[in-house]
């Protein structure tokens, strides 16, 4: 089931390496802007976008491919946060040492809370999931060991504004990097078929022998182990953390509007999508009062449903489709 | 009520399936030899396609035991049927609509892990070729025919080599070129490949010149078994779902 490459590509190899060319350079890019870059606020931003990159790669495995709409992403980021602040307040263990203890905490919950919910399908799926958030937090908040509404302070790294930006900056584009190439290669894989057919159609697809139920929990799983390591390093970069900050309903939102917009079900839409939503997001912030920039987004999403389908990449994939001469096979 | 005298691939015993108030199946029993067409006929509602669904492992049974060469599949999931050689059609055809055509024919392949990748393409050529979609293989399969998707799910059924295809109305609103071209592949995969088949069709006609033996169910009941031509001629088959000419 998971054995990688196995399904013949569409793409022709010459094809598939220009395109890995294209992100090789635009990696590159930000690895120089990384060293050379002194501007504290854009490295942060950066950091953000990356940060976001990651969480939305990991949505999209599950939500994307599995058509599993998680409207709770943040419970397994802000396990992983409290996993690593915990362990810093009462071990002294530092975040950086943590976090893939934080991601294994985030993934044993995604296992618990897949059990039952990933049995449930459509709206009442979104649904539970923004329930199950709500409990956590919930939880968290009256929770002796997370110190409730107090939140929990973290010790800040000893280095320069900026070194710690860079630091931060190289953390998050690495993670990016790496969990963009597991989301491809999962695309490429029996695994991502195996998700794609319980998208379109998961009875059809038990029934020609894909294990339905094993494939949801391990997409659910890998996502939430994703979320938590990247909760523990968020953790450590802003240095205290509360309930309501970091299980806001806010960061499920925008992985969901990212991946939507840059284009569910495919390695480049977080890409894409990331920083797209973050950009209009901070234009919204700087033009509209918050209130209102949400009910902005929210017309956004809608007009995309509407009218572009599949977002970015799904225009994109059209207009190669439409462009594309047909390989048609000579009759027998 | 067996459809061979040998052992047969599916034998069907005492199955009872109960949905609140309504019995859907009660005490249905009867057998499917290998490398034979089974015809399931009956009125609507007199559970087909339940029978269907309890052979699949979509709804387990409430009594009785479905046996595939002899081992017992009535607790069994439909994915796992599947790796054992079980699979089915849908009464709508039931594509992933997103994937192109040949995409469609990778699917079933996935949990066989032995199967390479050459041979994954040329078994899915092959299938192409048999229901006549090779010019559409690249088209995504949301924009051929209904009558060409219903090929497609039935190419895609017999992908993976099945010993056992379930197909629940497969004739039902296609062009009867289509019609023609599936009856064909059902022959062409039995002499081929020794695949069985159990059809439940409203199309008697049809299903009588192909099936090597007939079930008909009233209101979850076996009303007769046997040869096409005993089995129409049955009164309670008369009686309870053909009717006096």
């Amino acid at each position: 089931m998971l054995s990688l490459f196995f399904l013949p590509s569409s793409d022709n190899g010459s094809t598939r390496l220009r395109r890995l060319l294209v992100w090789l350079a635009l990696s590159i890019a930000l690895i120089v802007y990384g060293v050379v870059g002194r501007q504290l606020f854009l490295l942060s931003t950066l950091s953000t976008v990356f940060l976001y990159v990651v969480l939305t790669q990991a949505w999209n495995i599950l939500g994307g491919y599995g058509g599993y709409l998680n409207f709770g992403m943040v419970t397994f980021f802000g396990v992983g946060a409290y996993t690593s602040a915990v362990l810093f307040q009462y071990f002294e263990l530092s975040p950086f040492l943590t976090a893939p203890v934080a991601g294994l905490a985030s993934a044993v919950l995604g296992v618990l809370i897949g059990i039952p919910t990933l049995r449930i399908r459509g709206a009442y799926f979104a649904l539970v999931t923004m329930i199950i958030t709500f409990a956590v937090q919930t939880l968290v908040l009256d929770m002796p060991v997370t110190q409730g509404a107090l939140g929990v302070y973290l010790q800040p790294v000893r280095l320069s504004p900026l070194g710690v930006e860079q630091l931060f900056y190289f953390l998050f584009l690495g993670c990016a990097v790496a969990v963009t190439a597991l989301v491809y290669a999962i695309e490429h894989s029996n695994f991502g078929w195996a998700l794609i057919a319980i998208r379109e159609d998961e009875d059809a697809a038990e029934i020609v022998g894909v294990r339905t139920v094993e494939v949801k929990w391990i997409a659910n799983a890998v996502a939430a182990f994703i979320a938590g390591v990247v909760g523990g390093l968020y953790a450590q970069r802003i240095m205290y953390i509360e309930p309501s900050g970091t299980f806001a309903f806010d960061i499920s939102l925008n992985v969901v509007l990212m991946a939507v917009v840059g284009g569910a079900g495919t390695w480049q839409g977080p890409l894409i999508g990331a920083p797209l939503v973050l950009l209009v997001a901070d234009m919204l912030r700087v033009t509209v009062t918050s209130e209102v920039n949400r009910a902005i987004f929210s017309v956004i999403v809608i007009l995309i449903a509407l009218f572009i389908p599949g977002g970015v990449m799904g225009v994109w994939t059209r207009w190669r489709r439409r462009h594309k001469p047909k390989t048609v096979e000579a009759p027998s | 009520m067996t459809a061979s005298a040998e052992q047969p691939l599916l034998a069907i015993d005492a199955v009872g399936k109960r949905f609140g108030g309504v019995i859907a199946l009660d005490d249905v029993s009867f057998s499917v030899g290998a490398h034979s067409v089974v015809g399931l006929i009956g009125p609507n509602g007199s559970g087909k396609t339940t029978l269907l669904n309890v052979i699949n492992g979509v709804f387990a049974a409430d009594h009785g035991e479905v046996r595939l060469s002899g081992i017992r599949i009535d607790r069994k999931r439909s994915c796992e049927l599947a790796a054992t050689g079980l699979t089915r059609t849908f009464q709508a055809a039931r594509v992933f609509r997103t994937l192109a055509v040949r995409q469609n024919l990778f699917i079933p392949l996935l949990h066989q892990s032995a199967l390479d990748r050459t041979a994954a393409s040329a078994r899915a050529n092959e299938l192409l070729e048999l229901v006549g979609l090779t010019k559409h293989a690249e088209s995504i399969a949301s924009e051929i025919s209904g009558g060409q998707q219903r090929l497609l799910e039935f190419a895609r059924a017999l992908v993976s080599r099945p010993r056992l295809v379930l197909m629940d109305e497969p004739f039902a609103g296609v062009h009867p070129q289509i019609k023609t071209l599936l009856v064909r592949c059902i022959r062409d995969s039995v002499a081929r490949e020794g695949t069985s088949f159990i059809i439940v069709s409203h199309e008697v006609p049809d299903l009588v010149a192909m099936s090597d033996f007939m079930v008909c169910l009233v209101e979850g009941r076996t009303a007769a078994t046997g040869s096409p031509a005993t089995v129409i001629q049955n009164e309670r088959v008369i009686e309870g779902y053909l009717g006096r000419a």
